[in-house]
């Protein structure tokens, strides 16, 4: 069963700051899975959770959603990452970074949205991790954010282009294993590579009961829907500040979609691979469940669930999935091969390709891939989206509602 | 049979000044710097494979190959230090959908870490492989060493003569001086040396006529051959005189050269790590500082900051540029820029305004000017 609101769920003329409300609302809401439930919970605890562990004074900083998450974890640092912090911000957050900082109105909504909320927040914790080659707005937003008196340290990642492989890729993970030992330095003083080692274990682990739960879901795609299974992907990395409770959910949610899962309930849902960005529409997630349809892939955010190689040294590990696993750094055909595979494994009817409006790299990326897929016969969408709390736009639930009729 | 005289050099094409030439034309290719723009047509067409919001000079550099500019299409591979984010990106369309070959390469962004110095050295070993392999011929280090020293004699060449600049009345103007940049970017070395050598002689001659100018630097991004609209405007309608660029296409990357006293692939990498940097750099006081640099050299009176629309770079920075010179007390004015003809109304009122204020003496001056960004994105 998927989530059960209150009141209708996509209206969309009603007024912005209704459904900020409603946002909350919704992960307030009871699921039907407890698990679910306590995950949503966590959600919305976990930014107050970051400034209270601030308070009590434990290290903080904004990271730790990607594959740099064992580094952070490893130092005892608590990652507050920035799709959540984003999930706080509003029109009002993005009016404030344009006016503050002077930024144009055409810039990436993600960029102005978390400038506006790190503006708001400054008296707070200060540290961040910059990642130099996934997004050049957020390159300039954080030299300019340095202003403000926040420590950022940018990890300089190469760019892996497309064919990149043997000797010039092994010569790029040395790069990027050198920026890396800068970032653990500067979070935790000394590198400890037996606390890195464990850390990567235990996130393997994660990782295959989040591929698990995607995999069941998959299998059954009635008993939860999209939105939780969003907020069960965020998690995989940061694990919303507390790794052994989120461990424990992961359990009982699979325990829960195995029950489902044997009363043998046939589903009508059309899968859908989603390629891109996790904007905070969350309208929009809620209107493609509503049309009948279940994303049966995160892809491209979803290469960040690769298992860390154990048998190499632990930061050789983290860097070399740095280098293939960040959705910014490759080249705009490099996902190919994992859409596809993702395509193939779940049956899935077309793919959406959700970017946010400005997004300087996805652009590209977007209609190279669209173009193969097309010459496959396979169906997809473009979306520009924001990065904000808001309603999805009415273009964005137009198309979405004529691309999902398409395919069904 | 072809006799050796009669192949045609491969011709390597490239956009960003982080981009080794030298290294290029010590393996027997012709460098060819594209950074054509100001035709909106052009852009439009580029959108085609890029998206409404990108960047309008990478929108021009897909749209050039899509419409099949002569210069464009002429080139055998294209070398990409991915310096911004829209130009990999567009690199990337220009491969894919144009099917021209091409080479990227990293450009780490901070420059003073060993690491990155290291791997960028080992970047510029992988373009030297490729290169040779484009044009069959190897790069010895006597010849990459020739090629260093040739360049950097012209590199001297354009600074010096941007220093007559420096006298109150300059012997030429900020539109003549790009003239000079397009030659190194698009003569023969050579040509363009035995130029600059007779050119700067004759300006050097100039007697100054005592007059004194509105002195400008204008600043930000790139200004492509055939976006001259502001150019024009300042020098031509508005009677100041632009004595310094800090930018891509003007006096910056001509301003330091690569070293020649160390093994020529360390030179180049550090060379051109070290150039004066563009915004895409880390840190950006050092581009500040730099910024700052220029401006007192060259006793400019005001600054002309411009930043291309959906350039991520400079127009994000754009206000900390104005910050840094409302201390220092030189006036600036942003401007956010695009390639249609549409505002050139408009621009011209900002720009006439701006000056006035100067010329005026207006002790108000430097508030107004810091506060132009939000009435230049008013629609």
């Amino acid at each position: 069963m998927s989530v059960t609101v209150q009141g209708p769920v996509v209206q969309l003329s009603r007024r912005r700051e209704h459904h900020e409300v409603s946002q909350v609302d919704w992960l307030k809401s009871r699921t039907g899975s407890p698990a679910v439930d306590r995950i949503f919970e966590l959600a919305l605890s976990y930014i107050q959770r970051a400034d209270e562990a601030h308070r009590q004074g434990r290290k903080v900083v904004y990271g730790g959603g990607m594959t740099d998450a064992p580094i952070i974890h490893a130092t005892d640092t608590f990652p507050c990452v920035f799709p959540e912090l984003g999930r706080l911000a509003s029109d009002g957050s993005v009016a404030l970074a344009e006016d503050h900082f002077r930024i144009a109105r055409e810039t990436c909504s993600m960029v102005k949205a978390t400038m506006g909320e790190l503006l708001k927040r400054k008296g707070l914790f200060k540290r961040l991790i910059n990642y130099c080659s996934l997004c050049e707005p957020y390159n300039a937003a954080f030299e300019v954010l340095k202003e403000e008196g926040y420590d950022i340290y940018s990890v300089d990642l190469p760019y892996r282009s497309e064919g990149v492989t043997g000797q010039r890729f092994e010569h790029l993970v040395d790069f990027a294993e050198k920026e890396l030992r800068g970032l653990a330095t500067w979070l935790g003083g000394r590198y400890d590579e037996a606390r890195l080692g464990a850390e990567i274990r235990r996130l393997n682990r994660l990782h295959a009961k989040v591929r698990r739960v995607l995999a069941l879901q998959v299998a059954h795609p009635d008993y939860i829907g999209t939105l939780e299974t969003l907020f069960v992907w965020n998690g995989a990395n940061h694990n919303y500040g507390v790794p052994g409770e989120y461990e424990a959910l992961l359990d009982q949610l699979i325990d829960e979609l195995e029950a489902y899962a044997r009363r043998g309930i046939e589903s009508t849902r059309v899968p859908i691979v989603w390629a891109g960005g996790r904007g905070q529409e969350f309208g929009l997630y809620k209107l493609f469940d509503d049309l009948g349809g279940f994303i049966s892939s995160w892809t491209m955010t979803g290469l960040l669930l690769r298992d860390y190689d154990e048998g190499l040294s632990p930061l050789r590990a983290v860097a070399r999935n740095t280098v293939i696993g960040m959705g910014g750094p490759g080249g705009s055909k490099d996902q190919l091969p994992h859409l596809e595979e993702a395509v193939r494994r779940t049956g899935s009817k077309g793919i959406i390709f959700y970017g946010y409006f400005g997004c300087s790299f996805s652009s590209v990326n977007f209609e190279v891939l669209k173009k193969h897929f097309n010459a496959l016969g396979i169906p997809s969408l473009i979306l520009d989206g924001s990065f904000q709390t808001g309603d999805p736009s009415g273009q964005n639930v137009t198309r979405l509602k004529a691309f999902m009729e398409m395919v069904q | 049979m072809t006799q050796p005289s009669e192949v045609k050099p491969k011709r390597a094409g490239y956009f960003c000044v982080y981009t080794p030439i030298e290294l290029l034309a010590a393996a027997g290719a012709t460098p060819v710097r594209l950074f054509k723009g100001g035709d909106a047509d052009v852009v439009n067409s580029g959108e085609v494979h890029t998206r409404s919001f990108f960047c309008q000079f990478a929108q021009y550099s897909v749209g050039a190959f899509r419409e099949g500019d002569p210069l464009y299409r002429s080139i055998d591979k294209l070398y990409h230090f991915n310096t911004c984010d829209q130009m990999k990106k567009g690199v990337e369309a220009i491969g894919e959908f144009f099917g021209v070959p091409y080479r990227m390469l990293c450009l780490p962004r901070e420059r003073s870490r060993a690491a990155s110095r290291e791997f960028m050295q080992r970047e510029v070993e992988f373009l030297r492989r490729d290169v040779e392999e484009l044009t069959g011929q190897a790069v010895t280090e006597a010849g990459l060493r020739e090629q260093i020293a040739r360049y950097n004699r012209a590199r001297r060449w354009l600074r010096e003569i941007s220093e007559l600049r420096k006298r109150d009345d300059p012997p030429l103007t900020g539109g003549e001086y790009l003239e000079l940049v397009k030659a190194f970017y698009y003569l023969p070395i050579d040509k363009a040396l035995a130029a600059f050598e007779s050119l700067h002689g004759q300006l050097s001659a100039e007697v100054e006529s005592g007059d004194r100018p509105l002195r400008i630097m204008v600043a930000g991004g790139i200004v492509a051959d055939g976006d001259d609209r502001l150019t024009r405007l300042l020098e031509d309608e508005l009677d100041t005189r632009i004595v310094v660029e800090d930018h891509c296409t003007g006096l910056r990357p001509f301003y330091l050269p690569v070293p020649e006293d160390r093994p020529p692939l360390q030179a180049l990498a550090e060379g051109y790590l070290d150039q004066a940097p563009c915004a895409r750099m880390k840190p950006l006081s050092e581009r500040l500082d730099f910024s700052e640099q220029l401006a007192r050299e060259y006793r400019v009176d005001a600054i002309v900051y411009v930043s291309l629309k959906f350039c991520s770079c400079y127009a994000i920075t754009g206000n900390s540029f104005v910050k840094r010179f409302e201390k220092l007390g030189i006036p600036v004015l942003e401007i956010s820029s695009d390639y249609s003809e549409s505002d050139l109304g408009q621009l011209k009122t900002r720009l006439g305004a701006f000056l006035e204020l100067l010329k005026k003496g207006d002790a108000d001056v430097r508030h107004r000017a810091g506060t132009r960004r939000a009435a230049v994105a008013a629609p």
